[in-house]
């Protein structure tokens, strides 16, 4: 049988033209594919296979016809020369082909494991990203929490090592404003401990844990008290980054302390005075008896000579001595605060040179001490008490300037006029003042400390020696008596304070002369001491005006012999201070026996009772010891009388 | 032994076998070796051989698979209808080389006819007609692609 090779022919022909189509076709398809997703594993691998296909089906479409067309147009050598390379070439196509056909089991599971890994790094992308939103508002929750924490609290302040302020909470920028000029700390918060050993960084930083109280001024310019907590500020490594630093506002606490302690020292100066006034008060009493012999026992002695004798002088010397004596005792009760608080008339003038003798008796010879008192300088309505403290106060100031180096006291009194003007600042009514200056040539007063010196507790002086308290309490007494209390100073030089006083208008009345002739009498008394040497003065010089004198040294004995004849006495004479029965008692008890009987009670000093309490209790005669023989007979005659 | 490398084991021995098959036919060979003669049909049919494998390999892993996105069964056409193709060039080769130029009628260098006198000069006819597979393998390949296409 003969098969026609026509179809052979055409089918080859046809289907080559048709691969060639389907080929180029395919690769369109496949390019477009795969450029669709660039990175997409497959989709090249099936570029490139179906490239590797479309290479093979060109070959062979192109190599079976060129073989027609040589064939046809007679050039079959041709055909045989080219057959073996386009066979070589289709075979070499079959080979690429094996070669990416194996791989497509690996190209699928790499693009597989690849768009799990996509997934799976979008997922974790996602996971990682809702984590850290998560996250982000815990820390944002946290933050607020510590900012509410630390906002709530008291106030905190980090500072960096170079003492920057790095953060602070409400609190603290409350006190302290943030301000661009005042970055460092020393800056925003001066202080005495600022850059010293005391300062909580450099004490954090020397490993030490810093608390500390610290005086700073705040905004409105206040100076406050804080105790300051250092802790370190550590960064994650754990190096020292800073410190953070609380401020505990203890003002109020500082201050109670500190009156605490002024009140403390306050009680113990009043327990030191008081002991210093029950012993004065003891020398008072004891010495006023002893001064009341030396005193009657002289005037005795100036009358038994008469006025003529030349020893009288002698005794007229004695007395005076006595009344110096009398005086120094006087001046240690004013000191001792044991004096009498009523404002009445006082010559200024004595009164100053009083203090200035006891100033003079405790001041070092370093200090020159000058006085330039106008004698007629006149009277002020005051009570000498707390005037004398005040001088005191002024002039031991102005000794305590000048005890290192030396220099001069100058104390002047003066008569001034105040007008209308002069006095305005000084709030002063116009008219005469005195005015007594005290100057020393001390250091003088700083600048910085003037507004302060009148302060309540201010004091430059150390803990025991001033309470803070003594110029101010000198405003106070010098304004409570209508005057003013300034002061100029120049550091250096010296500080002179100046008292202005108003003087009376009307100078009061003297007082008239005591008769010079002693009353006399002869009437009896009985007179009551336990002291034998006041008995006897006091008998010897009353028998010598007349009297008739009974004497007793111990008082119950006295008041049973008034009882057993009570009117054999037209007066009792008694002493207050006596072992047994004090005078006020024994003159109650006579009161209540015979209440017409005169009494005349004379003490030293005693802290029961004075002439106001003893006129209130019924007792007509009062006199303080030592007693002046004409002021006793006087008092002795009124009575009677 | 995993499966993979009992499937790898299981295709190399037919492998191993064509390939000494094919060892059997070729030249005497000395040290610096020519390549003429029927070296070249060896080397083509060898290429057919990689070719299928090639092609049976996806297959194998498709039918695994076995996805259900459009395309996939077009490809699947491909790869098989390629396998066929192969297997009948192959054996058109083959049996190419058996036909005796006698049995080819020509008008001078073209030839008209081809005498058939068994059923393998009817087989070797029939697979003249190869591009009968081959075409609609790569109307198989364009419609897969066209058809990702449209999906991607």
């Amino acid at each position: 049988m003969i098969a026609p090779w026509l179809p052979v022919t055409v089918v080859d022909m046809a289907g080559s033209i048709l691969i060639l189509v389907l080929a180029l076709l395919c690769f369109k398809e496949a390019w477009n594919w795969s450029h669709r997703q660039r990175d997409n594993i497959f989709r090249n691998y099936i570029l490139l296979l179906t490239v590797a296909i479309i290479l093979f089906a060109l070959s062979r479409a192109i190599g079976h016809l060129l073989k027609q067309l040589l064939i046809l147009t007679d050039q079959t050598d041709t055909w045989r020369a080219i057959a073996p390379y386009s066979g070589a070439f289709n075979s070499a196509t079959f080979i690429v082909i094996f070669a990416f056909g194996i791989y497509f089991h690996r190209s699928q599971t790499l693009q597989t494991e690849r768009e799990k890994y996509r997934d799976n790094l979008e997922v974790l992308i996602e996971e990682r990203t809702a984590e850290l939103a998560r996250k982000n508002r815990d820390l944002i929750e946290s933050r607020v929490a510590l900012d509410n924490i630390l906002n709530g609290s008291i106030p905190i302040c980090i500072t960096g090592i170079d003492h920057e302020i790095i953060q602070a909470n409400q609190a603290y920028y409350q006190l302290w404003p943030a301000r661009a000029d005042q970055s460092k700390c020393y800056e925003q918060r001066p202080s005495p401990i600022c850059r010293t050993g005391l300062c909580p960084l450099q004490q954090i930083s020397n490993g030490r844990v810093a608390v500390v109280i610290e005086t700073t001024k705040i905004i409105a310019g206040a100076e406050r008290h804080f105790i300051v907590t250092g802790r370190p500020y550590l960064n994650a490594e754990g190096l020292l980054l800073g410190v953070i630093e609380s401020f505990q506002d203890v003002t109020l606490w500082k201050q109670a302390t500190d009156e605490r302690t002024i009140l403390e020292h306050q009680l113990r100066q009043a327990q030191k005075m008081e002991a210093i006034g029950t012993m004065a008060g003891g020398i008072a009493h004891d010495f006023n008896n002893i001064l009341t012999a030396i005193i009657g026992f002289a005037e005795l002695g100036k009358i038994k000579a008469g006025a003529e004798a030349e020893h009288s002088r002698f005794f007229g010397e004695i007395m005076r001595a006595g009344e110096r004596a009398k005086d120094l005792v006087r001046h240690i009760l004013t000191f001792s605060n044991r004096s009498e608080r009523t404002k009445n008339s006082v010559e200024i003038n004595p009164l100053i040179k009083e203090i200035l003798k006891l100033i003079r008796a405790s001041t070092p010879t370093t200090i020159d001490i000058i006085e330039s008192l106008d004698p007629d300088c006149g009277y002020i309505f005051a009570d000498p008490t707390q005037i004398h403290q005040v001088l005191m106060n002024l002039c031991t100031n102005a000794v305590q300037e000048m005890e290192t180096k030396g220099g001069t006291l100058t104390v002047t009194l003066q008569q001034t006029l105040i007008t209308d003007e002069t006095g305005a600042t000084a709030d002063l009514e116009p008219g005469l003042y005195a005015a007594i200056s005290i100057n020393d040539t001390g250091r003088g007063i700083p600048h910085n400390i003037k507004d302060k010196i009148f302060d309540p507790y201010f004091t430059t002086k150390p803990a025991h020696k001033g309470t803070g308290l003594g110029l101010a309490v000198a405003l106070g007494i010098i304004k409570n008596h209508g005057g003013s209390l300034t002061f100029t100073s120049q550091v250096g030089k010296g500080t002179t304070f100046r008292i202005l006083l108003p003087l009376l208008q009307t100078r009061p009345a003297p007082k008239k002369l005591a008769d010079q002739t002693l009353p006399t009498g002869s009437e009896h008394i009985l007179v009551v001491d336990d002291e034998t040497a006041i008995t006897e003065v006091v008998s010897d010089l009353l028998r010598s005006l007349g009297y008739r004198i009974t004497v007793s040294n111990d008082s119950p004995a006295a008041l049973a012999l008034f009882r057993s004849h009570p009117d054999d006495f037209d007066l009792v004479i008694t002493d207050q201070t006596m072992p047994g029965l004090t005078g006020l008692e024994l003159a109650r008890e006579i009161a209540a026996f015979k209440p017409t009987l005169p009494v005349i009670l004379c003490t030293g000093f005693s802290r029961d009772i004075d002439a106001e309490s003893a006129r209130k209790q019924g007792i007509r005669g009062f006199a303080m010891k030592p007693v002046a023989f004409g002021e006793m007979a006087r008092l002795i005659r009124s009575l009677l009388d | 032994m995993n499966r993979r490398q009992n499937k790898i084991r299981a295709l190399a021995a037919p492998s191993i076998a064509i390939f000494l098959t094919l060892c059997g036919h070729a030249a005497p060979v000395w040290a610096a070796q020519e390549h003429g003669g029927v070296e070249g049909m060896v080397i083509h049919q060898l290429g057919h051989v990689l070719f299928v494998i090639g092609m049976l390999y996806p297959l194998y892993r498709i039918n695994l698979q076995k996805p259900q996105e459009p395309g996939w069964g077009c490809f699947k056409g491909f790869l098989w209808t390629i396998c066929l193709w192969n297997v009948i060039a192959f054996f058109s080769h083959w049996l190419g080389e058996k036909i005796s130029p006698e049995q080819y009628l020509t008008e001078g260098v073209v030839i008209t006819g081809l005498r058939i006198d068994s059923v393998t000069d009817a087989i070797f006819y029939l697979t003249k007609l190869e591009h009968l597979v081959l075409a609609p393998s790569l109307l198989f390949l364009l419609l897969a692609l066209r058809l990702w296409n449209r999906r991607a």
